[in-house]
């Protein structure tokens, strides 16, 4: 057997032969456009959340708000991301190694914290850098309304950023290294929420997410236990490097496998099979026992009874999902009648990953074409049909805030805006998602797409932006109504009149999709 | 049982659960140095499983297994244990020469470069050594993935349905190699389908279900009933 000083050689000379490999294959025309591409789509993001945001200094009371119950409530947002570090870690998570390091290195006679160092870091790097930036586009984006010198904004936004990424990772690591079981990960999470939970309810600093979310706060209020966060952080991924040999051979196996082929997925824009693979490293299965025992008699309406087979062995996991995720684009929603209208571009997004959820009775027919061919009717005849179950689980959601608008008294105006939109944004959502569903990832072959080859970004663009547009625009009788209200025009009517457009676009994507024939692989 | 320098594995009551699905069910067995076992039982019986554990790929809900003296995946026993997989797991960016230099540096092998050429002349693999295996097809990929398992000192080796994608001439070389180190003094356990390798085995093990259906001599009648019931039956569940 090798002893660590020659193991550490011989590992340090195959990666870097590996390396120069790689950097050999690199096409580099490719990799500028890439790097190109995702410049442009950061700076649009940024430029739409700065929107979202505003430019309007917030008033007095928000300050004092924020003063008091900033570091508290970013502390329970941290809590849950960590809460999430926590069961991938359980999964074999922070790390990603390829199947044949599995293989070879970690079934090599070395010390497997010597094979895993070197990738941790590699990872660590990108999660510190890419969350200090996150973290300083953040502190970029409070500096324009919130009082306080621009630079420590920027300062502190991206030290937060940086202890956040580190404490996630360190977490993640320290439960796969000391092979947490997924229960315990999951009331280990819970119970750090619960703790940041309990800062902000009874005006404490005890939590250790709350002494890293101070740094955020700094510039407005001086914590001294702002002090300890990056010290927390630090041990964080301390402890993770240490417990780094202890994890599960299994659970790295699977998970290198299912991250190569979501990498994959990603690269080629197969969003259906980014979720798939999601659902796997989440090892989130069908439910063996659904949640209400009924067995089928008859054969009325088999599309939508099979549905709801199928919802009725959702996941806990998945039903939470849908659920958060809906009330998400609820209070986005109700945060552009607010006045912040770019809000209906979170809401559209929410309920179009909402949307994919639910409709995965037309994901399994497209994934089983060889099924759909057996069956003596038309694709696109079971593919329409596969529509009613998902409207219906997103009617039920959009019920409650109406319920609760029209129960609470509110204004017949709110409450007659807030209807249109709910069909706007259940018609437009589902066709959305049922679009994209059905037209999977960009047809690479496509002898359109190959003789213009000068268009052929412009297409494979506005391919993938039409159905997550179509989920935007179910929101818009909100941003008309908006802008009714302040240039003094009938508020109802200029949500009404949105509905039309909407449903005529809808109709023509379920159209097409009621159109389709089988899709090949 | 206490295992002893003679026994290349021991294994007491191996389960292995996936979630409700039992894949393995209370396997026991005692394996001695220099024997050939192969392995036999239809899809799902659970051939893939228990290879898995013994080479410390997977872990076993219940029960103790003991290879060359050692837990599973531990340093020693990842000295003594070579695994070949059903399914070959190579790099993409390394030649089939790179491989083999680095898996054996890896083992601090001795002599490597003097066996090699001839391991990998008789696999038909010399003339694209200097290949990637990524471009090859599943049988040449096949035949890399056990170069690269023998040419690395073991004492124990696990192959996984050796001869998938492998024509006759390949399957015979693979016997051979199989056959060498046996001579050599390693235990060779080698889950199959093929009567190539149950002609030339010292024991066979009979699983079906995850249970264990037979353990005997591999040249009894009983064992080649079970081999060819593996071959026409059925099963449906992956191993």
């Amino acid at each position: 057997m090798l002893d660590r000083v020659q193991s550490k050689s011989m590992l340090h000379e195959m990666r870097t032969l590996q390396r120069k490999r790689r950097v050999e294959e690199v096409d580099w025309v490719d990799a500028i456009y890439r790097a190109y591409v995702i410049l442009v789509l950061s700076l649009i993001g940024v430029l739409v959340v700065s929107a979202i945001v505003g430019d309007g200094h917030v008033g007095h009371a928000t300050v004092a708000d924020i003063e008091r119950n900033g570091a508290p409530i970013l502390s329970i947002g941290l809590a849950f991301v960590i809460a999430g570090a926590l069961r991938s870690g359980s999964r074999g998570g922070p790390h990603s190694l390829q199947p044949a390091d599995v293989h070879h290195l970690l079934l090599a006679p070395l010390e497997r914290d010597l094979v895993l160092r070197g990738p941790a870091i590699r990872q660590l790097r990108v999660i510190a850098v890419s969350s200090t930036v996150l973290g300083a586009i953040a502190g970029n984006l409070a500096l324009r309304r919130l009082p306080g010198g621009g630079a420590s904004w920027v300062l502190y936004g991206a030290a937060f950023g940086a202890c956040a990424g580190l404490a996630m990772w360190g977490a993640a690591a320290m439960a796969s290294g000391h092979r947490l079981s997924r229960v315990a990960a999951s009331l280990a999470g819970l119970g750090l929420i619960a703790w940041a939970g309990l800062d902000l309810a009874v005006h404490v600093t005890t939590a250790p997410t709350t002494w890293i979310s101070a740094i955020a706060i700094l510039p407005l209020r001086t914590q001294y236990v702002a002090v300890v966060g990056p010290i927390v952080a630090l041990a964080a991924a301390i402890a993770g490097f240490i417990a780094i040999g202890g994890i599960s051979i299994e659970a790295t196996l699977r998970r290198s496998g299912l991250v190569g082929q979501l990498r994959f997925a990603a690269t080629v824009q197969d969003l259906r099979v980014v979720i798939l693979l999601h659902r796997q490293l989440a090892s989130e299965l069908p439910r063996r026992k659904p949640w209400i025992r009924h067995r089928a008699h008859g054969s009325l309406a088999p599309v939508w009874r099979r549905d709801w087979s199928a919802i009725m062995r959702w996941p806990a996991s998945r039903v939470l999902r849908v659920i958060v995720l809906g009330g998400i684009a609820i209070a986005a929603a109700i945060g552009a009648w607010l006045g912040t209208t770019p809000l209906i571009v979170v809401a559209g997004i929410a309920a179009f990953v909402a949307a994919l959820d639910v409709s995965e009775g037309l994901a399994q027919e497209v994934d089983h074409p060889t099924l759909v061919d057996a069956r003596p009717v038309s694709p696109g005849w079971l593919y329409a049909r596969h529509l009613a179950a998902p409207v219906a689980v997103l009617a039920v959601i959009a019920a409650v805030p109406l319920g609760v608008l029209a129960l609470s008294g509110h204004a017949s105006t709110t409450v007659s805006v807030a209807a249109a939109t709910a069909i706007t944004a259940i018609v437009g959502t589902i066709a959305g998602a049922s679009l994209s569903i059905v037209l999977g990832p960009p047809p690479l072959g496509s002898p359109f797409l190959m003789s213009f080859p000068e268009i052929m970004g412009t297409l494979l663009i506005a391919r993938q932006a039409v159905a997550p547009g179509l989920a935007i625009a179910g929101f818009l009788p909100i941003a008309f109504a908006v802008h009714a209200l302040h240039s003094g025009h009938p508020v109802v009517d200029a949500a009404n009149a949105t509905i039309g457009p909407v449903l005529i676009a809808s109709g023509i994507a379920i159209g097409y999709i009621g159109s389709r024939g089988a899709k090949r692989y | 049982m206490k295992p002893t320098r003679q026994h290349a594995l021991v294994a007491t009551g191996l389960t292995k659960n996936y979630d409700d699905v039992v894949a393995l069910h209370d396997f026991s067995a005692t394996i001695d140095e220099g024997e050939l076992v192969t392995l036999v039982g239809h899809n799902g019986s659970g051939k893939s499983t228990l290879l898995g554990i013994v080479s410390g790929v997977l872990e076993p809900t219940s029960g103790n297994v003991i290879v060359a003296g050692a837990a599973p995946g531990s340093l020693e026993a990842r000295a003594a244990v070579s695994y070949v997989p059903d399914n070959p797991v190579l790099y993409d960016d390394l030649s089939v020469w790179e491989h083999i230099a680095y898996i054996a540096a890896l083992h601090g092998t001795v002599g490597w470069e003097d066996r090699a050429p001839k391991l990998l002349e008789q696999l038909g693999l010399w003339e694209r050594v200097d290949d990637l295996p990524s471009r090859f097809s599943r049988g040449l990929r096949q035949k890399t993935m056990l170069a690269v398992g023998l040419i690395r000192p073991f004492s124990l080796l696990l192959v996984d349905e050796p001869f998938v994608g492998l024509d006759p001439s390949g399957q015979a070389a693979i016997v051979d190699l199989m056959l060498e180190a046996v001579e050599a003094g390693a235990t060779v356990l080698a889950s199959t389908h093929q009567q190539t390798l149950l002609a030339h085995a010292t024991r066979c093990i009979g699983l079906r279900d995850g249970e264990t259906v037979f353990d005997g001599p591999a040249g009894s009648k009983e064992a080649a009933q079970l081999l060819s019931a593996d071959l026409g039956g059925s099963g449906t569940a992956p191993d």
